[in-house]
């Protein structure tokens, strides 16, 4: 059984610190990363969920990230990008690893099995819902990866624009119009379909 | 404005486009379908308990020395090639000695007095099949009158590369000089986490041993023996690191000759495919012994340039609870508080000024620092310009809220 003493600390929910407080918190002690895992703890989860195919691979993976995240916080410079940027970089590269290793021909999946709500009292509606993202997730698959992990970023993973530029190492101009590029590109599917 | 332009003003512009509206609106219930899902509870926990445990064995950042969590993860593995010099390991049978038998005896390893120990290591290190950096690895360890060992300096070649740094210990203190960015560390609480780019003591097999020791005290399964084998020649005692340095995915193979209890070699490697780290291979390529009288001078500090930059210590956190009359939870305080540190501890020690906090968060660090220039290894300068960057850092966390 944990005690509490050996687990992470919960931060205070009743005011928000910026990341850059949190992230210097941290880099003072260690012990107080465990706000900086309360605040992305379920970003780079729903965004790892996209890149496997069970939510315990996800939460393996999650693990693998922080710790990450934690070992080279230090090498972490503010003046380099957002934090979230970086993590986003970790979760992004710890994936990567994870399909070159164990999963090389999993393909990625805007909305995964496990993400697809299961309330069983509102059938109807699940059922429209998935009819609606059939579409979608038809659509998505045709995106070459480096486009559809765009969109993973920007709607599961909830980056900005700018968040996301600095992750993929391009100004956040390009990143915009590449961005609205692949809107466009389903926005002209969604005609054909209509 | 729609909520949706709101939420997305980067991809909708305010000019309407019903389609493109309708591709954003699906994509963004794909956000709220992802929101959905959770990570266990039980999982969740695991996690934080983990993260606490790695947080244990970190010691605060020292942003000048970016190879730290880089090297720190290399140093855990450490490996090496040489075909002929050293060799591969070949086992010899036997069943093995505990591991707490053969790290008590590296560790109980006496020198002659007055004299000093000279050893040479051959290094590379490599990231799969591509050879990231090789060189050596050069040890001087010095005894006191009754042969223990009194002070050690470790200077690592690698090229160019960051790895390449210097180490003087003097008792619990450690010093470090790393080349490529021309930092000089004092670390007063090095001695518990000798973490940083590599373990100080990392070819210093008595001192080193020590440090084991205490692990498989403390974590048995983690420190393992193996039957001996035969390295270059040297029939060898096998310890089996798991996890060292608080890095589950790495295994640290190290070799003590069988005889005289010298560090003859390691191995490391990550034995999880998901989470690849440097593989290192340290192999023994001289040893010599000389008097204490013939170390060369200056065999014993740092050796760095006068324009070398001294990082600043870590403000002493530990002080606080003392100085704030143990009011003070620095961590929470740190995580969670509104109020800045000065404010907090002002609760319980109404007297308590910026200068009287400062003053007592920096005391561990000025201290070293001024060993440090007493001792030779920096100069006044040096010290002047870190003991200034300490409270710089200090008076920051006093005032910040």
């Amino acid at each position: 059984m944990l005690r509490v003493a050996e687990t992470l600390p919960l931060p205070d929910g009743d005011r928000p610190r910026a990341d850059a407080d949190l992230v210097s918190a941290s880099q003072a002690d260690p012990t107080a990363f465990g706000a900086l895992y309360e605040r992305y703890r379920d970003r780079v989860f729903w965004y790892l969920l996209t890149r496997t195919d069970t939510a315990v691979d996800a939460e393996d993976l999650l693990q693998i990230v922080f710790l990450k995240a934690l070992d080279a916080l230090a090498q972490y410079r503010p003046e380099k990008g957002p934090f979230s940027a970086w993590l986003f970089g970790i979760a992004r590269n710890t994936a990567a690893t994870f399909h070159a290793r164990r999963l090389p021909t999993v393909a990625w999946d805007l909305v995964p099995e496990i993400l697809l709500p299961v309330d069983e009292h509102d059938l109807e509606a699940r059922l429209l819902r998935q009819e609606d993202l059939s579409r979608l997730r038809l659509l998505f698959g045709r995106l070459d990866a480096r486009k559809r992990e765009l969109l993973v970023l920007r709607f599961v993973a909830g980056l900005t624009s700018a968040e996301i530029a600095c992750m993929v190492g391009k100004s956040e101009a390009a990143t915009k119009k590449q961005l609205a590029r692949i809107l466009h590109t389903l926005k002209e599917h969604y005609h054909d379909h209509a | 404005m729609t909520m949706l332009n709101e939420q997305y003003p980067d991809l909708l512009s305010d000019r309407p486009d019903p389609t493109l509206a309708r591709v954003v609106a699906d994509l963004d219930r794909v956000r709220e379908i992802a929101t959905a899902a959770t990570v266990s509870p039980r999982r969740d926990a695991a996690i934080r308990q983990a993260l606490y445990a790695r947080a244990l064995t970190r010691e605060p950042s020292r942003r000048v020395f970016p190879l730290h969590g880089r090297l720190a993860a290399l140093a855990a593995a450490l490996v090496i090639v040489l075909g002929g010099l050293g060799g591969y390991p070949r086992s010899t049978g036997p069943a093995p000695v505990s591991a707490q038998t053969v790290l008590s005896r590296a560790a109980a390893v006496h020198l002659v007095p007055n004299q000093a120990a000279h050893l040479t290591y051959w290094v590379t290190v490599t990231d799969g099949a591509r050879i990231i950096a090789m060189g050596t690895a050069d040890t001087w360890i010095q005894g006191g009158a009754r042969g223990i060992p009194m002070k050690s300096a470790q200077t690592l070649s690698l090229g160019t590369t960051r790895l390449s740094g210097r180490y003087v210990r003097i008792g619990a203190q450690v010093y470090a000089y790393n080349s490529l960015h021309r930092t000089i560390l004092v670390s007063p609480e090095a001695r518990a986490i000798p973490s940083w780019v590599v373990p100080p003591n990392l070819f210093n097999g008595a001192s080193l041993a020590q440090d084991l020791r205490v692990l498989a005290e403390r974590s048995p399964r983690q420190v393992q023996a193996q039957p001996r084998q035969t390295l270059a020649g040297k029939i060898v005692d096998v310890i089996i690191v798991d996890g060292w340095m608080g890095r589950p995915a790495q295994r640290t193979t190290f070799y003590f000759d069988a005889q005289t209890y010298a560090l003859r070699g390691f191995d490391a490697v990550s034995a999880d495919p998901s989470y690849p780290t440097a593989s290192w291979k340290a192999r023994l390529s001289s040893e010599d012994t000389v008097a204490a009288a013939a170390v060369p001078a200056r065999t014993f500090t740092l050796n760095a340039p006068v324009t070398a930059r001294v990082v600043a210590p870590a403000p002493n956190l530990g002080a606080l609870a003392r100085t704030c009359h143990g009011a003070v939870n620095v961590r929470m305080l740190l995580a969670t508080e509104t109020r800045s540190v000065l404010a907090a501890c002002q609760i319980t020690a109404p007297g308590m000024t910026e200068v009287g906090l400062v003053d007592a968060l920096d005391a561990q660090g000025a201290a070293a620092l001024a060993t440090a220039e007493a001792t030779g290894q920096i100069t006044g300068t040096q010290a002047a310009n870190g003991l200034a960057a300490l409270r710089t850092r200090a008076t920051a966390l006093v005032l910040a809220g």
